[in-house]
């Protein structure tokens, strides 16, 4: 029971009290780019929130051998890389040879990889010593958080590219990241996070 | 000579200020807009993407052209934490608490999307010189972005330049948190816009990021994903038959997706067959759904969908062809072409109300 409390409490964490990509900027850009294609959002979070959990996963296992929890921070991050590549071959090869995937997909698969989302969530359990139940809440927690950030940044786009009001130089990327910084400061303000003035 | 050095010019024009990665393109936003709160950490962020950028679009163009793309998508990241380990450890050595505070936004340097897509857009498919050329401005407009993001974030967040206090009265700590990295980052795209703009005014920076597809539902997407794009039956895109080629019978999973995508427009196929029979173009399509209908005795596999896309093709003609009719000012070969506008305009409406 306490398992199950705390996988739910770490997703929660991940989701909305501390959503890694406003609050901590973690896979900001590919939110960002996402959010302007709208289409191929479902796919590439699936795809995030396979490697963010089974990448969790793996990781606090390997923190279970003596000698890799020894290692340093920057030896801890090679191990981390290392587990994301060794899943992104399996997956690679399991959509090529089983699935007879499209170049499309497997193109979705390298940058739903190897981005700081994904490589950060590792860090997140090694820094807070997360267990099993915790890493997984985690992962999950970050797919669902790119999926609620990339949403509310289309919506905000969305009414972006409709309004004729915006200056000229503020239109595209200006007014876009300063949208996200309001939604950014929104979700600080979730999270607690005061400014000490 | 002239035309080389011009070639080069417009490769750091575009690489650095028109496409700038950060500020036009939207790309390493992560580390400036969480880890740029001070001049010494925004150097050291620079510093390390700058070499990783330069190393690694230098290797991607020598010896990577032949790999393929998802290969070299896991090479690049393993090749910057590779680059990323010592260069840490010498930061460690002669700035301890800038590299501590950095955090692990150092190692997470080595999958920044900056360094891929640079890779794959432009150092596989050009040659060495262009690739280093196209390394330096990107990587140096990228290092200028975190040091100016740096420096404003700390002197108006902490007070501070490189440590140094500046008596200045009023402070905004909130500067230092991620929402103040993405505001500032919006407000100085704007103001590289305006100086493009006023510069080079044929040039449209808004271009590198596209909000075409702004508007494009992700449920259909999800659809499509579930159901098609992972083939999860049929052969690959490269396999899969050309135009000319005899189409291949469809499984049963893809005639679900056809009949589900085109269950609201088969009602308007029954009232569009009907109406079409009853307004003479009946003994044509009687001929056309008959010969329909051996064709599909023949072929138990037939494609329902191409059937519907006839017949609602058919449908709109014959809507343009009878819209003009029901005023019947103007005929439908446009035999009578007098009062064009008048009868254009009564045509209008009914044609909406129709649509409605």
């Amino acid at each position: 029971m306490s398992a199950i409390a705390n996988l739910f409490s770490a997703a929660m964490y991940a989701f909305v009290l501390q959503n890694l990509i406003f609050t901590g900027g973690y896979g900001a850009s590919e939110a960002v780019r996402m959010s302007a294609k709208p289409k191929q959002l479902f796919p590439l979070t699936a795809f995030i929130t396979f490697f963010s959990t089974f990448g969790s996963i793996f990781c606090v296992l390997l923190e279970q051998i003596p000698f890799i929890s020894s290692l340093s921070e920057i030896q801890h991050s090679l191990i981390f890389l290392l587990v994301i590549c060794v899943l992104y071959v399996f997956m690679l090869v399991l959509l090529k040879a089983v699935f007879k995937a499209k170049k499309r997909t497997v193109r979705r698969l390298g940058v739903a990889a190897f981005n700081t989302l994904v490589l950060a969530v590792p860090f997140i359990n090694y820094r807070a010593t997360f267990g099993i139940a915790e890493a997984i809440g985690v992962g999950i927690g970050s797919g669902l958080a790119f999926i609620v950030a990339v949403l509310m940044i289309n919506f905000g786009l969305r009414r972006l590219v409709e309004n004729k009001n915006i200056p000229e130089c503020f239109k595209g990327t200006p007014a876009v990241f300063i949208y996200v910084s309001i939604l950014a400061l929104a979700f600080s303000g979730v999270s607690g996070k005061g400014l000490s003035l | 000579m002239p035309d080389k050095k011009k070639k080069s010019v417009s490769v750091i024009r575009n690489s650095a200020i028109i496409k700038n990665p950060v500020l036009f393109e939207a790309i390493g936003i992560a580390p400036v807009v969480a880890m740029a709160v001070s001049l010494k950490s925004a150097i050291i962020l620079s510093f390390v993407s700058f070499v990783e950028l330069l190393l690694i679009e230098c290797l991607a163009c020598l010896l990577m052209k032949k790999l393929k793309g998802s290969v070299r998508k896991m090479i690049y990241a393993i090749l910057g934490l590779l680059i990323n380990i010592p260069l840490f450890l010498l930061f460690k050595y002669l700035a301890p608490n800038e590299t501590a505070s950095a955090g692990i936004f150092l190692p997470l340097l080595a999958v920044n999307s900056l360094i891929a897509l640079h890779c794959e857009r432009f150092a596989v498919k050009h040659n060495f010189k262009a690739t280093a050329l196209d390394a330096i401005s990107a990587g140096f407009s990228y290092a200028a972005v975190i040091l100016i993001v740096g420096v404003i974030r700390e002197i108006l967040g902490s007070g501070t330049v490189y440590s140094v206090k500046l008596n200045i009265p009023v402070k905004l700590p909130g500067l230092l948190m991620p929402f103040g990295g993405f505001l500032l980052l919006g407000f100085m795209a704007a103001a590289l816009k305006a100086i493009i703009n006023r510069k080079f005014p044929e040039t449209h920076p808004e271009a590198s990021f596209d909000l075409s597809e702004v508007k494009q539902s992700h449920v259909i997407k999800l659809r499509e994903f579930l159901d098609t794009d992972l083939d999860f039956f049929d052969v690959g895109e490269e396999t899969q038959p050309d135009e000319k080629a005899p189409s291949k019978p469809r499984t049963d999973k893809k005639n679900k997706t056809s009949k589900r995508k085109s269950t609201a427009k088969s009602s308007k196929k029954t009232s569009a067959s009907s109406s079409e029979a009853k307004n003479g173009g009946g003994k044509r399509n009687a001929d056309k759904n008959g010969s329909v209908n051996t064709e599909r005795q023949k072929d138990k596999n037939f494609d329902y969908t191409s059937e519907f896309d006839e017949i609602l093709t058919e449908l709109e003609k014959y809507k343009q062809y009878t819209s003009f009719d029901g005023d019947g000012s103007v005929s439908a070969d446009g035999a009578d072409k007098s009062n064009d506008k008048e009868s254009g305009k009564k045509a209008e409406e009914p044609k909406g109300g129709e649509d409605e």
